[in-house]
């Protein structure tokens, strides 16, 4: 916009024709340059002043050029909004410094004009902040994006991540492979655009110590109770190509690595397949006491930690290429939110999940060769079954330490505890002297006295989210409350059992049982317990509620620590 | 769909069976006096097994085809109302089947291993026990307990050491509690 005044003295005003033409003749002007704004022009001459500004519209910080001209005047004063002596005609550039409007107004030889702008608020610039926490993790652990920007409208990121982003928000972000990663996030607004970064910086996994977290588990899953969760990292073998993996059901009474394939593992590994004696590719029926996992054996560098081991044969459950399930394999649905994990870690006792029955029984009822036509029982070598990770590492690879706080009555939201390979090898797996050591027999079992009836077939195990005996003075839930299986007890039982095993050890367990129907909704940690079966009494199942506020040893079979060879609890 | 599979390979395992020794079964007679019918009784439950045409909790008693083998079988009576079978599968899986006297299996239990085909042993009861599989919302992957007023079904153990059991209330024999399922 460009708007001119025009100020002229109303005597002169009839004149203004002929002052134009001396203007352009040059021959007519008067008096002394450099007069102040009272000097009076000739009559004869009537001064003609213009100002104009453009634009006139501006907000705050902006320029807008002045222009000026004037007929037959002499000197000229600028004032209101800027002032001094200023040529009889020009341009400037001002910069008006607040909100309102200005004035300007030119005088020449008395005669006055003037130009107004106006000045708005400018649009704020936009401002874009990012920052991680931590600022610094180990390959495989998570750290959480938060970012914001104020005055934008839209945001583009790049760098270690792409797309279209919301003004504000938050992401959990778990690099795999060490490095220093930039976030950028570029905000765009009314007031112009702005950008920022973040750098996360990624440490090669190192040592014996792998953070385990009781939490509502992975996305789509709801209402899981006491369900200890690891990451865990696949490679294609040999290569860096890798995929981090969160919340991996970290189980002590299972042995070896299942993964979700739909929807969890990325195609990109393309782990190769173990192939059975015939040459086929190996499918597996994994049981557990209330799902089946089908599906296909493939290898695998698996990394957690500073643990790795290399070309691990591990199972990847729901594999949309492979065979279905041959009947005699009831396999339950192997999704997420099925399973409530996206995949299970098995780090029991034993090295192998089937162990000498699968390497010379082709009815093992765990693995199968698979054509394109049908699935048939095999035998699986040893080296070739599904394999408990840990000790398959290069060291810290006799058992694992189980570490997690106590829980108060009323349980916990979250709890964060450690799991830690190797037994005797390090300073911070040594088996303290407050420990007792209890062997397991060959099945991984010790005897559990509870009530004074001895369950030879008793275990701990962080993979049942209760402690499940058999008590029947004990209040069930009923089925309607959606805990059926589990003890609602009025209050909360305070109770104990003795637990002894073959080498002579002993010791009183005291637990706590509170009713999983007292509980609020959004506790994940919390003393609950379950009816292990009337007609069944051999079983004391020891799960997740015994690991709270203790620290837990596990020795797979045949391996030695200081304190002996596996299998063995300790705690 | 899994049904349809299953079925077929039960008729195929009758034929199987019919042809002779893959299971071997005998019978133990204990606390003669107290339960002298239960020859006969034996005698007439292996009559219903040569000719059963299905297998599960509810029904008669399982044939393990999908095990492929059973090592080894045995029956045993010490009352008068009802035998027990006792099989030990190629597995080293041992499932012990509880019959009353119409030949009808009212209680099953299994020990070892690896888990034996439930949905045979069950029969139309793994349905439920797969239905509180996923009914449960804050429990899962640990033990399994259904409790229902047709049955009764208990799953637990861990990888490589499993054991369960199972019954039907309203089946049990005179006298027969579900503390004698063992």
């Amino acid at each position: 916009m460009n708007a001119r005044f025009f100020a002229l003295a109303p005597r002169a005003f009839l004149q203004a024709a002929a002052a134009a033409a001396c203007l352009l003749l040059a021959s007519c002007g008067g008096g002394s340059g450099g007069g102040g704004g009272t000097s009076a022009a000739p009559a004869s001459n009537p001064v003609i002043v213009s100002v104009g500004a453009s634009p006139t519209a501006l907000t705050v910080g902006q320029p807008t050029t002045l222009t000026w001209s004037s007929s037959n005047a002499t000197a000229c004063q600028a004032s209101g909004a800027w002032g001094g002596t200023v040529a009889v005609s020009g341009t400037q550039i001002v910069t008006p410094s607040a909100v309102g409007t200005f004035t300007y107004t030119l005088t020449c030889n008395g005669i006055a004009g003037s130009t107004s702008v106006v000045v708005a608020a400018a649009p704020a610039i936009p401002t874009v902040s990012l920052s991680f926490a931590p600022a610094s993790v180990q390959a495989g652990q998570a750290s959480t994006l938060s970012w914001s920007a104020t005055d934008a409208t839209s945001c583009t990121a790049s760098g270690a991540w792409a797309g279209n982003r919301a003004t504000s928000g938050s992401l959990a972000v778990t690099p795999a492979i060490a490095g220093t990663y930039t976030y950028s996030l570029s905000c765009t607004g009314a007031g112009g655009s702005a950008s920022g970064s973040v750098v996360l910086g990624v440490t090669d996994l190192t040592g014996n110590v792998a953070p385990v977290v009781i939490d509502s588990g992975p996305a789509g899953v709801g209402g899981v109770i006491n369900v200890p969760f690891v990451s865990v990292t696949l490679c294609t073998p040999g290569t860096s190509t890798c995929q981090t993996i969160d919340h991996v059901l970290l189980d002590t009474g299972s042995y070896g690595l299942r993964i979700i394939a739909t929807g969890v593992l990325n195609p990109a590994l393309a782990l190769p397949a173990v192939t059975g004696p015939g040459g086929n590719p190996v499918g597996e029926c994994a049981q557990f006491v209330s799902f089946v996992l089908w599906g296909s054996v493939h290898l695998a560098d698996v990394k957690i930690a500073g643990g790795t081991a290399a070309s691990l044969p591990v199972q990847l459950a729901a594999d949309a290429a492979f065979s279905g399930a041959p009947s005699g394999c009831n396999a339950t649905p192997a999704t997420v939110a099925a399973l409530g994990a996206n995949g299970v870690l098995g780090v029991g006792l034993f090295d192998r999940d089937c162990g000498a029955p699968c390497a010379t029984q082709a009815n093992n009822g765990n693995y199968y060769e698979c054509t394109s036509i049908s699935c048939t029982g095999t035998v699986m070598p040893l080296a070739s079954q599904v394999a408990n990770p840990v000790a398959a590492f290069a060291t810290d690879n006799n058992g694992i330490a189980l570490t997690m706080p106590a829980v108060p009555q009323g349980g916990a939201s979250t709890l964060t505890g450690t799991l830690i390979f190797g037994i005797d090898t390090q300073a911070n797996n040594r088996i303290g002297p407050s420990a007792t050591v209890y062997a397991a027999d060959s099945n991984g079992n010790f005897t559990t006295t509870y009530n004074g009836t001895s369950l030879t077939s008793s275990f701990l195990d962080s993979g049942s989210n209760g402690l499940f005996f058999s008590d029947s003075t004990i209040a069930q839930c009923s089925t309607s409350s959606g805990f059926s299986g589990f003890y609602c007890p009025v209050a909360a039982l305070s109770l104990s059992a003795v637990n002894s095993s073959a080498n002579g050890a002993s010791g009183t367990v005291s637990f706590t049982i509170v009713s999983p129907q007292a509980l609020d909704s959004s506790i994940r940690a919390a003393a609950i317990g379950g009816n292990v079966g009337r007609g069944f009494r051999t079983t004391f199942d020891w799960g997740m509620p015994f690991f709270f506020g203790r620290t837990v040893f596990a020795a797979f079979n045949g391996a030695s620590t200081a304190h002996g060879a596996g299998p063995y609890w300790a705690y | 769909m899994n049904g349809i599979r299953n079925d077929a390979r039960l008729s195929s395992g009758l034929r199987k069976d019919a042809g002779g020794d893959r299971l071997r079964s005998r019978h133990v007679v204990g606390a003669r006096g107290r339960c002298s019918r239960a020859a006969a009784f034996v005698s007439v439950l292996l009559l219903a097994y040569a000719g059963a045409s299905h297998a599960a909790l509810g029904g008669l008693p399982e044939q393990f085809n999908a095990e492929g083998a059973a090592v080894a079988s045995t029956v045993s009576s010490t009352m008068s109302n009802y035998v027990v079978r006792d099989t030990t599968l190629t597995t080293g899986t041992q499932v012990r089947e509880y019959i009353a006297a119409n030949g009808l299996v009212f209680a099953v239990t299994w020990e070892g291993p690896a888990l034996p085909d439930l949905k045979a042993l069950l029969g139309k009861y793994f349905d439920a026990m797969a239905a509180e599989s996923e009914r449960m919302p804050r429990a899962g992957r640990s033990h399994l307990g259904v409790n229902l007023p047709d049955v009764v079904i208990n799953s637990g153990g861990h990888m490589r050491a499993f054991h369960g059991s199972a019954w039907i209330p309203a089946q049990f024999p005179a006298g027969f509690s579900a503390d004698d399922v063992r």
